[in-house]
């Protein structure tokens, strides 16, 4: 179905300083089905709406037959108004929600259905492009311009969102509820899903760095992409997906510029410096006195 | 479960280590010219996230010393006779620049291994990746940091309030697209592996890895543009002939190919 034969995998992990994991995420490579989610609310009920968004969606693509576009928004729709129901029905549940990211492929396009601060990245020819926009406070200025990514990093009020999936009932084709993009989908590109949990900590070129180290497991990247982040902090909850096309390659050996490389051993400079230039010349003299020689 | 990778012994690393390895790597990177020689002036260290932390206080100190030992070296070359350039105009040594730049960054990717060093240098403060210069490491392995990594690592230490000087709205194969303006040259086109672009189009190859050029004087705040490429780049509908430079109005459309049209607009 998808017509492309796709290398994905997935890491997640808890991060260095939250008790649990609220991220959810899912993977179907036979129908392209590609999916983060990010819980949140207080205690188990973050964890919950992802786990629902997860499941709603899987069954949802599963039956639904349209238009792509039509199918994630329903897809989308559908795990909001289980997670809201839920909440609804359990006192204690209130409030739950989640954001996500959500990739359908199929015949080289994919269409992404975007809610909230989960990020897809398109990965091509060397360069990385953020293809959702940030629903949040921070995220629209720093889409706009206004702050820089290093800024926004590190801005206090990061964890704001302005879209949820599961607060409040929806219908499809509500306003400021589902962000749609569809893009084409090269076999030399790759896509990359994550929580906001990775982009806190990672620069958009620290992932590309990594993504491009790529080559051929794409397990291992995630999973590379995961540690990197909580090296490098790990605030949050992480997760990184990746859906690498066929012919999606390791290019960093070709990012590297060609310059001199040079280590501490290096090998000595026989035929090159001072002292054999004077042996050359020490061993033209003897040469030409001896054909000189031989000629007398 | 990391592997203590060589069987040689590894240097704890110290201020003196990192200094050596400047020393050399300037050494390494000299560019002669007709009546100089250049010295590069702009470093980068990578250290082993360890080493970077236990040095982290001392940082500044260090970055004196190395100055100082870069100057004295600097120094030492000019004053010494050359041995058989005795009599002719000797060449001078000199940096681009009035002083030396030199930033310690701890490296994240488990690509420089504990007492190890790492060091990119360049001739002149270019923002590009991809110029000159020589990189060096310790211990004997390949420099592993990418150029586009260096270039992004110093611009974040140096960063300066970024302004906007300019957008370009387009839509190419990944949808609707916005690019921010913050540099006097901006290089458009499909880029590539070896092919460092500002702006990376998602495009077929009708467009070329650089395709078109923008460049903006910082005094004016005017904008430039080139066409560089093979398939053509039209300027609200005109054609650009190739490697002419010429100015761009406020506001222009940027026909790219016959592929993709960019919207630009500056911003006063």
């Amino acid at each position: 179905m998808p017509g492309l034969t796709l290398s994905t995998g997935a890491a997640t992990d808890t991060g260095l300083l939250r008790d649990r994991n609220e991220d959810r995420y899912f993977l179907d490579a036979e129908r392209g089905v590609f999916l983060v989610a990010d819980g949140v609310g207080g205690q188990a009920a973050g964890e919950l709406a992802a786990q629902i968004a997860v499941e709603a969606i899987r069954e949802s693509l599963a039956t639904a037959d349209a238009p792509a576009g039509v199918r994630v928004r329903a897809a989308i729709t559908e795990a909001n108004n289980r997670i809201y129901q839920r909440a609804e029905d359990h006192a204690d549940l209130a409030g739950m929600a989640c954001v996500l990211t959500l990739a359908l492929v199929e015949d080289g396009r994919v269409t992404i259905g975007h809610v909230g601060d989960s990020r897809l990245y398109l990965i091509w020819n060397g360069a990385i492009r953020k293809l959702t926009s940030d629903h949040s406070p921070v995220g629209e200025d720093e889409d706009s311009g206004e702050l820089t990514e290093e800024e926004a990093m590190l801005h206090p009020r990061r964890n704001e969102v302005f879209r949820d999936v599961g607060s409040r009932l929806r219908e499809p084709g509500d306003r400021e509820f589902i962000e749609i993009r569809e893009c084409r989908f090269r076999p030399d590109a790759a896509l990359l899903l994550c929580s906001d949990g990775l982009t806190d900590q990672l620069t958009t070129a620290q992932v590309r760095d990594i993504v491009e180290r790529y080559d051929g497991d794409a397990a291992r990247t995630a999973a590379s992409l995961v540690e990197a982040a909580n090296e490098a902090g790990g605030k949050d909850n992480i997760t990184a997906l990746l859906v690498a096309g066929p012919d999606f390659c390791n290019r960093s050996g070709a990012t590297r510029p060609r310059f001199a490389t040079t280590r501490l051993r290096r090998p000595a400079r026989v035929l090159t410096g001072r002292m054999a230039f004077l042996t050359y010349g020490l061993l033209l003299g003897m040469l030409l006195w001896a054909v000189l020689r031989s000629r007398t | 479960m990391t592997q203590s990778g060589t069987k040689h012994h590894q240097p704890r690393i110290s201020g003196q280590i990192i200094i050596n390895e400047l020393t050399r790597n300037m050494e390494l990177g000299l560019l002669e010219m007709g009546y100089s020689i250049l010295v590069p002036c702009v470093f980068s260290v990578y250290l082993h996230p360890a080493d970077h932390g236990r040095l982290a206080g001392v940082e500044d100190l260090i970055k004196e010393d190395a100055k100082r030992a870069l100057t004295a070296r600097m120094a030492e070359w000019n004053a010494k006779g050359s041995l058989f350039r005795r009599g002719g105009a000797r060449k001078t040594y000199k940096i681009a620049q009035n002083d030396w730049w030199i930033e310690l960054f701890a490296d994240t990717e488990n690509a420089v291994p504990p007492g190890d060093v790492e060091i990119h240098s360049e001739l002149n403060d270019v923002a590009q990746p991809g110029y000159r210069g020589a990189k060096t490491t310790l211990i004997e392995r390949e420099p592993s940091v990418t150029a586009a990594r260096v270039a992004r690592d110093r611009a974040i230490t140096r960063r300066q309030p970024d302004k906007v000087f300019g957008e370009i709205r387009y839509r190419d194969d990944s949808g609707p697209q916005t690019y921010f303006i913050t540099q006097n040259e901006v290089s458009i086109g499909r880029g590539g592996e070896d092919l460092w672009v500002d702006l990376p189009l998602y495009t077929t190859d009708e467009v070329s890895r650089e395709h078109v050029r923008l460049r903006r004087d910082a005094s004016s705040g005017a904008f430039t543009i080139v066409d560089k490429s093979r398939n053509g780049t039209w300027l609200n509908g005109r054609r650009l002939a190739r490697d002419v430079e010429v100015p761009v109005p406020d506001r222009a459309e940027i026909g790219v190919a016959e592929a993709l049209k960019l919207a630009f607009e500056a911003r006063k």
